[in-house]
């Protein structure tokens, strides 16, 4: 007979026994008494071969010691024997246990975050909310409280309407509705006064519709009606001797274009101690482990400084697809922040540099007829003020309701 | 002549049907034989079983046999079967050989 069929099949987790000498029928009234899960019971030559599950061995080999019988172990059971072949190595034991407990971790730590939304703001405004409540990359998910997160993100997160957080395996998927903007009311149709923005000198009106309250060359003042939407006609007629005079009103949207002369005075101030951000020309390099949404850092000490950063991600890809892992390499630029102290002439230099600047944004949709400076020179300072005299669009409208 | 009683017509076979005291032996081809109500093994060798049932012994004769499931109040016999036999505890109806 060849050797494989010799051989006797012992289930997963049963353990064959071979049993001889003593009673057997009190054996077996054992056996049921026990309530023993015994298969392939054969008796065979004064001797029985039976399966025990390996939780009762302890409890059959007890019994058959009872009927005073030798019991023996033939062969165990498939995953009895990987358990104990496992036990027998305790590295290998220990490195499975650790994989076994870091996949647990790993499973219930935030390793992504998946922001359904574009805005880069309101995705930025969301994770430092999430930071504020403790909910970082490796944060344990069975402690967050994804409710309160919600909450939090619904109150302190500008430009949305609702959010909601749902967990998918490691990762928080953030759902958001953005804010839909109301509808603007139209006032094209509200009747509107153009009103003076500035105390100044009209010297050009072009009106198409409402009712002049200034002429050229007068001067008025910041709030003045320069053209009413008010319009007044009044017609009169003589009847028997008699002057009649019928008016009547009339409300418009003023339209129209009042140009004029105004001052402004702009004080500019630089400081003659002061301090200014400096590279020191050191330059280094930090490179991360990117997983989904986490950094693991590829170094032991992170730099302490002032630094300029410049970021790169490089992911890796298979076939043109970008995966979710690669590098992120930060470039550190080092600065200082160094005192200096100013001339007069540098420190007025800057006050005109700022003054150049302050132009080129404000007063570009003016032109500049004349401006005047005066310096003037303190301890500390120097004050740079100058006095424009801008030509331009000197009005705005303003809608008014009709009282009934 | 011989004295037939069924017993299943009787009181007492009425009463052991209600209370589950019979012997239930089903057999699956010549594969395996369930006996329910098992009280004893009595034996359970290569090939024969016999296991105590009700007011029977069974007897079963065949090849290969093996004893499994033996939980609760059943048996399974799992082998090549050739015959089932019932024996009744009673010596009277031994004696008489109903």
């Amino acid at each position: 007979m060849r050797k494989s069929q010799k051989r006797r099949y012992v289930p997963f987790l049963k353990i064959s026994y071979k049993v001889r000498g003593g009673s057997f029928s009190r054996l077996y009234k054992l056996i049921k008494s026990e309530r023993l899960h015994a298969d392939n019971v054969c008796e065979q030559n004064s001797e029985i071969t039976a399966n025990i599950p390996f939780y009762s061995c302890k409890r059959f080999e007890r019994i058959c010691a009872e009927c005073g019988c030798e019991s023996e172990r033939l062969e165990d059971g498939d995953i009895v024997k990987a358990v104990k072949w496992v036990l027998h190595r305790p590295a290998l034991f220990i490195g499975l246990m650790m994989v076994l407990l870091l996949i647990m971790y790993l499973k219930n730590i935030v390793i992504r975050f998946d922001i359904k939304n574009e805005n880069e703001k309101i995705r930025s405004d969301i994770m430092n909310v999430l930071k504020e409540e403790n909910i970082t990359v490796g944060s344990y998910i069975p402690d967050i409280v994804l409710v309160d997160a919600e909450r939090a993100l619904k109150q302190r997160v500008e430009g949305i309407s609702w959010a909601g957080i749902t967990r998918k395996g490691n990762s928080l998927i953030i759902d958001v509705i953005e804010n839909i903007p109301a509808e603007k009311g139209s006032y094209s149709r509200f009747p509107s006064h153009l009103i003076a923005t500035e105390n100044a000198t009209v010297e050009k009106v072009m009106l198409l519709d409402g009712q002049l309250k200034t002429v050229i060359g007068s001067g008025v003042r910041k709030g003045d009606i320069i053209i009413s939407g008010i319009v007044e006609t009044n017609k009169s007629k003589w009847v028997d001797g008699k002057e009649e005079v019928e008016s009547k009103v009339r409300y418009t949207r003023s339209m129209g274009t009042v140009e004029g002369t105004f001052e402004r005075t702009v004080v500019f101030e630089q400081n003659f101690d002061d301090t200014v951000k400096k590279q020191t020309g050191n330059v280094y390099s930090q490179k991360y482990l990117r997983l989904f949404s986490a950094d693991i850092p590829l170094f032991f000490k992170s730099k302490t400084g002032s630094f300029y950063t410049d970021e790169e991600v490089n992911n890796a890809r298979v076939f043109g697809k970008v995966l979710p892992f690669g590098i992120r390499t930060l470039t550190l630029t080092e600065y200082d922040r160094k005192p200096i102290r100013y001339s007069k002439e540098q420190a007025l230099d800057k006050c005109r540099e700022k003054s150049s600047k302050y132009e080129e944004n404000f007063l570009s949709e003016y032109k500049i007829k004349n401006k005047t400076e005066s310096i003037k020179y303190t301890d500390k300072c120097v004050r740079l003020e100058i006095t424009y005299s801008l030509y331009g669009n000197i009005c705005e409208e303003a809608a008014f309701f009709i009282k009934k | 002549m011989m004295n037939i009683k069924n017993t299943t017509l009787g009181f007492v076979g009425k009463v052991k049907d209600l209370a589950y005291l019979g012997s239930y032996v089903t057999i699956t081809d010549n594969r395996s034989v369930l006996v329910e109500n098992c009280r004893q093994i009595c034996e359970c060798s290569d090939i024969m079983a016999k296991v105590g049932a009700g007011d029977y012994i069974v007897e079963i004769w065949g090849k290969g046999l093996k004893l499994s499931d033996y939980t609760q109040d059943s048996v399974m016999i799992d082998g090549i079967i050739d015959s089932v036999k019932l024996i009744s505890k009673s010596f009277r109806e031994r004696r008489d050989g109903i």
